[in-house]
């Protein structure tokens, strides 16, 4: 077939759609020396000095730009939920008024106690050895936090972090020189023993609140919480017979020595009961908001069991 | 060299927009990579033949790595995916686009 391309124009076609031995090598040889060095890094560790580096010289703008953000974000989630947040109030005002019942309630119950661990000579000591961090950066998509504590304020791998009203966000993850990265509770790395701790209802009716308190049975069921990425939180592993119920509260367990014991992990969204599975899964809401988050602390040293 | 400078500079503060700002805004609950359409955009308005779309494939995928909060990945995962991306492009570019050419 005849050709009715200039053959210099087809030349340069040619040599612009053909890659030649020598920049397929050299593309070739740019790579693997890209490739080595990244490995070298990730076998000498070399990878978090550099990390700590640029945290450090960034974290003021990243700190600012946080903030800034957070403020950006929240304003307009006022504007788009405008419609919902009547309910919402009228909600909260009632559970508002539950919990001041409860609190009344819960002050009478730890003035008892108080009066029998004087009894009983045990004291009040502190759970928990607190440190304050500051968040510098959220990495939302993979559930991390990035704080600005690290080796230098001695945070060590595991630790576990809260929020200022002692609910569990999650455990420190990598650390460097200045700051850490915390593994959220939903990342899908995290799994934990938790427990639904509950009065039973049969004896809550017809008593007082207070007497109630007293002589009813705490009922706990036990599970895994595990984190299923993107900001959700699963409990797992609960027995079929256990009854739970939506709004059920979750709290940390002592039984895999991870966390602290009673830390607040979130309430019962949504239960899934399959008829092939021996165990109930549970959706949960966790009881924190990152949008509002600003001040975290890590627990440097705790006990298992609060009061021991 | 004086372009590969900027870019240095605006991937930079690219990403720390990026970490810092856009964490709150996500769009259905996914949260946009600026960096790697950056990284696209530059590709495909550049020259095949330019290297400054390699580069800020490197730079952006570089600072990614810094920059994302991951315990699980290789450091430097993101570097040679975007350099994937960057040379996926070119060739593509290169082999089956024709720009058109002015008429003589």
């Amino acid at each position: 077939m005849r050709s009715y391309m200039n053959p210099a124009k087809r030349d340069g076609i040619k040599k612009r759609t053909q890659f030649s031995l020598h920049s397929k090598l050299k593309l070739g040889v740019i790579f693997l020396g890209i490739l080595a060095f990244f490995v070298i890094l990730n076998i000498t560790n070399f990878s978090k000095p550099i990390k700590n580096f640029f945290y450090l010289i960034s974290s003021p703008v990243e700190q600012m730009l946080f903030r800034k953000g957070s403020g950006a974000s929240n304003f307009f989630e006022g504007i788009f939920r405008s419609g919902k947040l009547m309910e919402e109030n009228k909600n909260l005002r009632f559970e508002n008024q539950e919990l001041l019942s409860r609190i009344s309630a819960l002050n009478e119950a730890e003035k008892e106690n108080e009066t029998l661990r004087d009894v009983l000579n045990l004291g009040m000591k502190n759970d928990f050895e607190l440190l304050f961090a500051q968040i510098v950066s959220k990495d939302i998509a993979r559930d991390s936090l990035l704080i600005d504590k690290g080796l230098k304020d001695e945070i060590k791998k595991g630790f576990p972090v809260i929020t200022g009203q002692k609910v569990l966000l999650g455990r420190i993850g990598e650390v460097y020189d200045n700051f850490s990265e915390v593994i959220l509770v939903s990342n899908k790395e995290s799994s934990f023993d938790a427990k639904i701790s509950k009065l039973d209802v049969k004896e809550v009716e017809d008593i007082n609140i207070f007497s109630t308190l007293r002589s009813t049975r705490v009922k706990e069921v036990y599970g895994v919480v595990k984190g299923g990425g993107g900001l959700k939180i699963y409990l797992d592993l609960i027995p079929r017979e256990d009854k739970i119920l939506k709004d059920d509260i979750i709290t940390t367990a002592a039984l895999g020595g991870i966390f602290p014991q009673g830390l607040l992990v979130g309430r019962v969204k949504d239960i899934k009961i399959s008829d092939l599975d021996p165990f109930q899964k549970a959706e949960i809401t966790p009881a924190f908001s990152l949008q509002d988050l600003d001040k975290i602390f890590i627990i440097k040293n705790f006990k298992l069991v609060a009061g021991q | 060299m004086r372009k590969v400078i900027i870019l240095l500079f605006f991937l930079y503060i690219l990403v720390l927009v990026q970490a810092g700002f856009f964490a709150h805004f996500p769009i259905f609950g996914f949260f946009p990579n600026f960096i790697f359409i950056f990284v696209i955009i530059i590709n495909i308005f550049e020259k095949p033949k330019d290297k400054l779309g390699l580069c800020a494939g490197f730079l952006g995928g570089f600072f990614l790595d810094i920059f994302s909060l991951s315990n699980n990945l290789f450091f430097g995962f993101y570097t040679l995916i975007s350099l994937f991306l960057v040379i996926c492009i070119k060739f593509i570019l290169m082999r089956y686009v024709q720009l058109p050419t002015e008429s003589r």
